[in-house]
């Protein structure tokens, strides 16, 4: 299970370092307010996975590991691929949304 | 003659085992004042992430606010205050377990000083109850895999093994029926707290290091690589602003001192538990702890010293 979560906030922070590591000086508008929504998403299910209840965890594996696994390697994919900005914000908030059945089994 | 070196053996092993008593007096009284500043360091490092996490917090919410949908902002902040809630009730209860090791050793010191006017076998007993309900409750929160990882660690240093006699017989009846009754649920709270430094090691570092990387793009890489005069360029402002990057990728090291402590503390009580005498061993293991309190000072400075330069944009209309 800890092998797990550490996997999972691997590739959270991963694609967060890259999401953020633009400059905003250097950002159109329309990607100033979808880096918002994006890190907004990343970050509350990066804090609901720093306390959540091991029973909890267990049991959203249970139901929502396969799509999960899906979404976590959508997500790394899309960290590592040389796309535009945009596209990048785009995989991962789609990435996000395929998880979010998961971590509603957290709340 | 045969009277006389008897009489001088009896005085000789008198003097002996006073001395030792003494000793091992002593060295519970350095243990008590280390377990002492150890919580408390532990303690200020809490309420400091506590602070740090709240403001990198308040800062996502500040990057994802929007200026034309308050409905949406209400939920999103209403989101996050249920999520940090959460986060405040995890860090608040290693913080009560850190209050209450501190006053268990804060009795242990008093009864140890003044074994006859200061009878504290009430509330240490009180005390290590209340620790033994919060080592069961969160063994239980973390679930089987951490549950049985905490009680073989535990285990390593085989106290369950070891019998009363071998809590040191120096100690006076009343605190050494304390010492062989705690033992194990001190021990248990010790080694929890590994498992729970860990926790909050993994929170601090994950958001420093992100809000380092973020400081780092728009303070530094931005603000020089940029020609616009929205750039907001400033040369003295921004060597600071490229100071402060350097500093706190180092101090992202701050951990390692306080796993060392809380390794640290747990061997001296078990060296002090078994009363050995080497002063100078459980001296040298006590500094260590010593230097993890000046270590959390220079973290609770870094905290109350952040950044001033964060250039921040505000999301435009759509």
């Amino acid at each position: 299970m800890a092998k797990y979560t550490t996997e999972m906030f691997q590739i959270f922070e991963d694609a967060y370092l890259k999401i953020i590591s633009k400059p905003t000086i250097d950002m159109q508008a329309h990607e100033i307010v979808e880096r918002g929504e994006v890190v907004q998403e990343m970050s509350l299910k990066m804090m609901t996975l720093e306390t959540a209840h091991m029973s909890e965890l267990h049991a959203a594996i249970e139901v929502e590991g396969s799509k999960m696994e899906h979404a976590l390697a959508a997500m790394e994919k899309a960290t590592e691929a040389n796309t535009d900005y945009m596209t990048l914000l785009h995989s991962v908030d789609h990435a996000m949304h395929i998880m979010n059945n998961f971590f509603l089994l957290l709340f | 003659m045969n009277y006389h070196l008897a009489c001088s053996s009896a005085i000789l092993c008198s003097f002996l085992a006073t001395g030792c008593s003494t000793l091992a007096i002593d060295q519970t009284r350095d243990v008590s004042k280390s377990a002492i500043d150890y919580t408390e360091s532990v303690n200020k490092i809490l309420e400091d992430t506590k602070l740090y996490v709240i403001r990198m917090d308040s800062k996502q919410l500040t990057m994802s606010r929007s200026t034309e949908d308050s409905e949406q902002n209400k939920q999103r902040l209403t989101e996050k205050n249920k999520a940090m809630d959460k986060w405040i009730a995890v860090a608040d209860q290693l913080r009560h377990q850190n209050i209450l090791l501190q006053k268990y050793f804060t009795a242990l010191q008093a009864m140890i000083t003044d074994v006859e006017n200061n009878d504290m076998s009430d509330s240490l007993s009180n005390i290590s109850v209340s620790i033994s309900n919060i080592n069961e409750n969160e063994a239980a929160r973390r679930g089987k895999e951490s549950h049985e990882r905490m009680l073989r660690d535990s285990h390593k240093i085989n106290l369950k093994g070891v019998s009363g006699s071998m809590v040191s017989r120096h100690y006076a009846n009343k605190i050494r029926r304390i010492l062989i009754r705690d033992r194990e649920i001190i021990d248990q709270q010790i080694a929890l707290h590994t498992v729970q430094l860990d926790l909050i090691e993994s929170i601090y570092l994950r958001r420093a290091k992100l809000d380092n990387a973020e400081h780092y793009a728009n303070n530094i890489l931005g603000a020089y690589v940029s020609t616009s005069p929205n750039s907001m360029y400033e040369a003295s402002s921004w060597a600071a602003a490229r100071n402060k990057w350097f500093k706190d990728k180092k101090a992202l090291g701050v951990f390692d001192a306080v796993r060392k402590a809380n390794k640290d503390f747990r061997q001296a009580w078990q060296n002090i538990l078994q009363g050995k005498k080497d002063v100078g061993a459980v001296k040298a293991i006590l500094s260590d702890v010593d230097k993890f309190v000046d270590n959390a000072y220079q973290l609770h400075d870094s905290y109350h010293n952040p950044r001033t330069t964060n250039l921040y944009v505000i999301p435009p209309s759509r």
